[in-house]
This record gives C-alpha cells, structure tokens and sequence, in this order.
C-alpha cells in the first residue's frame, strides 16, 4: 500500500490566455508509515497536487496509484475519499453544522454508516483530537475557540477512519503554541492513521515532524530528501525561496565563523555547541 | 471562476481596449441608437414609401453599421469566435421573433407567396424578419465588444464619471460606485471560498447533484452556511480596513487613475459621427445619395 504518483502534469484553463502549468512532469512515491513532507513556495503546485490524491481534481495527464486504487480508470470515489482524509487550510471555515457532534458525523453519514457505528467514531474523533467529548458534542462549533474550532474540523475528517491523512497547512494563523499542540497531536493521529501528508512551507516544522521531503518549485519536483539531506543541500532551499530551519541555521552561521558543528533540530544543536565548547576547553 | 470575475473580458491591448471607458460606453449608446434609426418595413410603407426603396436604404444603413463592426472586431483583435459567443443566449429570441414576423406579417402585403388561416408569408414578411433578426443580433453583439474589452473595474468607473452630474440631485454616485467595485472585487473571492468549501466537505464525501430540487439545496448547506459566515466576516474586516484608512466617501478624494481623454478617443467619437451620419444619410436620403442609387441599381437592372 502506498502513493504512487508518476509524471502527473496538469494546466488550468488549457488553450486560453489564462494558461497556466501548475504540475510538470512530477513522479514520486510516498510510503505506507511515512511522514511525507512537501514543502514549497505559494504557487508551487502543492495544492493542485494534494487535490489529486483524492480526485477532487481529475487527472488529466500521468498517473497516480493511491492503495491500489488507478485514478487513471475508473474507480469508487466514495471508497477513496474514505480511504484519503484531506484537511484542507484554516479547516475551521468549513464547518457548518448546530453542533459539534452532527458536524462531526457529516462524513461517517456519507459514508453510509449504521447509526451506532457514526456514534462510536464521532467520539473517538472527537476525543482523538484532544477534546472533551461529553461538554463539547452538543456545542455550537462557532461559539468555540479557534483553536477548537480546527480540532472539531479534523475530527471530522478523522471520523472518516482515513489511512491517509493530508494537512494542507494546519498550523496556518495559529500561535507558537497552538502550532506546536496541532503538530503534536499529528503524531498521536499517526499512530491511528499510518501515513500523515503534510504540506508546508516552514522548514522548521518539516525539519521535526516528517521523514521523507518533497520540494516543490513552479510546478515541478526538485526531489525528495530525507531532512537530513535537504539540509545539506543550502544551494536549492536559497533557489526555492525557502530557509533553513533555525537549528540548522544556526549551526549554518556558526560554521562560517569557524566552528565544527552540524544539526537539524534544537536538541542536536543544543549537544553539538556544548560538545564544540568542551573540546575547545579541553 | 475566472469566467465570472472578469466578466467576459478578453485581455488584448488593443486599441480598443485602451479607449477610455467613459468613451466606450457612450459610443455603445450612440451605437445602439443608431440601429433605431433604421426604420422597420411597416413604418416606412406606412409613410408611403415603396419597397424597393426601402429595401436598398436598410441595406445600405446596415451594411455600414456591419462594417464598422467589423473593423471593430478586427481591431479589438478578440476572436470572432468570442464575440459571436454572447450571442447563443439570444439566439432563441432572435428565432422566434424572426419567425413570427416571417409567418404573422399583417402590414400590407403585395406579394403574397403562401396563405392559409393566419399564417402567410409574403415579401414583405421576409424582408421584416430579416431586418428584425439583423438588428437584434447587432443590438445584442454590440454592447459585448464593450464588456470583452473593457475590465468591469473599468466599467463602473466610467459609470461613476458618467453619473456624475447626479450627484447634483442628491444621487450617492460614488457610494453606488464603490459598492459596485466592493461587489466585483469580492466575487471572485466569494467564489474561490465557495470552491474550497466545496472541495472540503467534497473530501467528506457531500454529494451535491444527487435528487430533486429540494435535496439538492439541503445538500447546498453546508457549503451556504460557511460561505455566509465568511462573508460577514470579510464583510466586517473590510470595513475595519477602510475605516483605518480614514475612508469618508466621495468628499475631498481624488483617483489613482485620472482618466483622461486621448487622441484615440477623440478618433474613435469622431469615427462614431461619421458612421451614424452615414447611416442617416442612407435612411433619410440626404443630397439624393440613395435616390442615385436607385437610380443606378434601376439602371443595371
């Protein structure tokens, strides 16, 4: 089980003067388990990409195989979108039910679930976000705080059971705080949702939290790299716009005044400069 | 979504494109009473015309009118594709209205080829419902030109300068004006938040074209129901926006963009005259010009 996406291209409004190739000739496979970064600037194609893993838009050129499924041919859509949950920017501005726990529902309801069944997941969901499920179930979700708001927005993603989950941005318009508890609780998602896709354009929230690292530039695939190797790679993150994550920064800035230290997250970076100091003491 | 925002606009840089808008829309008016000025095969046998006359003096009236056209389009460099576009949504009208004069013609007739009942088709009929399919269509692709080369920023702008002298009698111009702008300006907006709503609660499997009429608005919901709290919200932020920049209406502003006649405005009007005049001589037959043509055609004939 996996994605495979190979030389999948696609052109809004081809053959008019608004023409424009948002995806060129882009191939890459993204695992069962993974932690899948794509990273790239606005309009480097990462939605348009995203939209397809779902079918939200049809493909017009490549191909791509998510769990088996050919979007090439003819497939069940409605076994896809279970299969690929997709939460998209600010999720908080789609909800639209009276209370939480019928917005949760909306999608197991279009699943086609028995009644029981919906119930059981909407609480899970809901509890699997990290809120309290008997105060919150039969709140307005716009009376909520915005922070809630987009957990009750992904919950009702989750509630779908997806093997799949896609963030487009989930951290977008929070604070350091909320960012970092929005990251956090992917990882506890993870463990019920194997494969997480996110979508991002800070380095240093992809730098912590994926393994594998696609970098986006105007439609086309740079490459895929593990964290530690986009770091090496200062050449193409300075091409694409992007910047280092700031441990990785750091350790950058204080190699080019001379001292011998590498690192990609705080905690390495904390080592390798108490490391750097002891050997110079030494 | 790009098709509603800009309107039919078709970007070029044409000539036509960079007249000015104010110009634009008064020669679309010029160009619109103009058509009227031709008369109808009723009206001009009813003032004791005959028919061939009229005949040679619509013809010439309208080729004229067809040919400014042309050059228009031409120099507009839109596609003529694009311009006969806007005209599939009257086509219908223009049918049946050409039809029923084809069939119902009741002026007085001398040739009468086919009667029974009420329906009889007759020279007279033919030619009315030539004349009348000639000019809707003309009527119709006409103001298009405008909209394919003119932004409808551009377009209230002109308004608003247009309007102006309203303001006289109280009219809120600008007001109007700038809601027309806000209006415009949020449309795509709207319809890209409507879109990504769409697109979210798709990926939650919402089925929006299934069942009748009323499924398919309660299945609308949960995209309707965001998309309004959005727009209070933008509506709100947006008014934060203009009151923080000391916005107070029309009084005491001034505009980025001053329009400004320019020579190929003062071409494009004078062009305009001459081919209203052209046609009017035609109609009216100024200085005997149609009489010498029917002179000529009479004696070719």
């Amino acid at each position: 089980m996996s994605i495979v996406i190979k030389e999948l291209t696609h052109v809004y409004s081809p053959r008019t003067p608004f023409e424009k190739t948002a995806l060129d000739k882009v191939s890459f496979t993204i695992e069962d388990g993974d932690y899948f970064g794509i990273i790239g600037h606005t309009g480097s194609g990462k939605s348009t990409l995203i939209s397809h893993l779902n079918g939200l838009i049809k493909l017009t050129g490549g191909s791509i195989v998510v769990n088996g499924i050919d979007l090439s041919k003819k497939y069940d859509y409605k076994k896809l979108r279970s299969e690929v949950g997709m939460v998209f920017q600010y999720p908080e501005y789609q909800l639209f039910d009276e209370t939480v726990e019928r917005d949760v529902a909306f999608g197991p309801k279009n699943m086609g679930l028995s009644a029981s069944e919906i119930a059981d997941r909407v609480e899970y969901a809901i509890k699997l976000v990290g809120l309290d499920y008997d105060k919150i179930k039969n709140r307005s979700p716009f009376e909520l705080s915005g922070g809630q708001m987009r957990r009750v927005a992904l919950a009702g993603v989750l509630a779908m059971r997806p093997k799949i989950l896609v963030l487009d941005e989930p951290t977008a318009g929070l604070d350091p705080r909320g960012k970092k508890e929005i990251l956090d609780l992917t990882l506890k998602i993870k463990e019920h949702c194997p494969t997480v896709i996110m979508i991002s354009h800070n380095m240093d929230e992809i730098a912590a939290y994926c393994n594998r690292i696609a970098v986006l530039g105007g439609g086309k695939l740079e490459g895929v790299f593990t964290p530690r190797e986009l770091f090496g790679r200062s050449d193409l993150i300075e091409r694409m716009g992007l910047s280092l994550p700031t441990a990785a920064l750091i350790a950058k800035k204080l190699r080019d005044r001379g001292v011998q230290i590498s690192a990609s997250d705080e905690d390495e970076l904390v080592s390798a400069i108490l490391n750097a100091r002891r050997a110079s003491h030494a | 979504m790009r098709d509603v925002s800009m309107g039919q606009y078709y970007p070029t840089k044409s000539i036509i494109h960079r007249l000015d808008a104010r110009i634009k829309l008064l020669l679309v008016i010029a160009y619109i009473v103009m058509l009227f000025f031709i008369p109808t095969v009723d009206n001009y046998l009813a003032k004791g015309g005959n028919l061939s006359d009229y005949v040679i003096k619509a013809s010439c009236a309208f080729i004229v009118v067809m040919l400014f056209f042309i050059v228009s389009i031409l120099l507009s460099r839109v596609p003529i594709g694009k311009v006969l576009k806007s005209i599939k949504a009257v086509l219908f009208l223009v049918i049946i209205t050409a039809a029923i004069m084809l069939f119902f013609y009741s002026g007085s007739a001398s040739h009468v080829y086919f009667q029974r009942g009420i329906i009889s088709i007759s020279l007279e009929g033919i030619i009315s419902a030539a004349v009348m399919a000639l000019r809707l269509f003309l009527l119709v692709i006409g103001p298009s030109l405008l909209t394919l080369t003119t932004t409808p920023v551009e377009l209230t702008d002109g308004l608003e300068r247009l309007l102006k002298p309203l303001t006289l009698i109280k009219v809120p111009v600008h007001d109007i004006a700038i809601i027309m702008s806000i209006a415009l300006r949020l449309i795509p907006t709207l319809i890209e938040e409507a879109d990504k709503i769409t697109a979210a609660q798709k990926a939650r499997l919402a089925e929006f074209d299934d069942g009748n009429i009323f499924k398919k608005v309660k299945a609308m919901l949960p995209v309707f129901v965001p998309l309004l709290v959005s727009s209070f919200r933008r509506a709100d932020e947006l008014a934060y926006a203009m009151d923080s920049r000391c916005y107070s209406g029309a009084t005491g502003r001034t505009r980025m963009k001053v329009m400004r006649m320019r020579l190929r405005d003062f071409v494009a009007m004078f062009v305009m005259a001459a081919v209203f005049f052209a046609v009017l001589v035609f109609v009216y037959d100024f200085f005997g010009v149609t009489t010498l043509l029917v002179n000529l055609v009479g004696i070719a004939l």
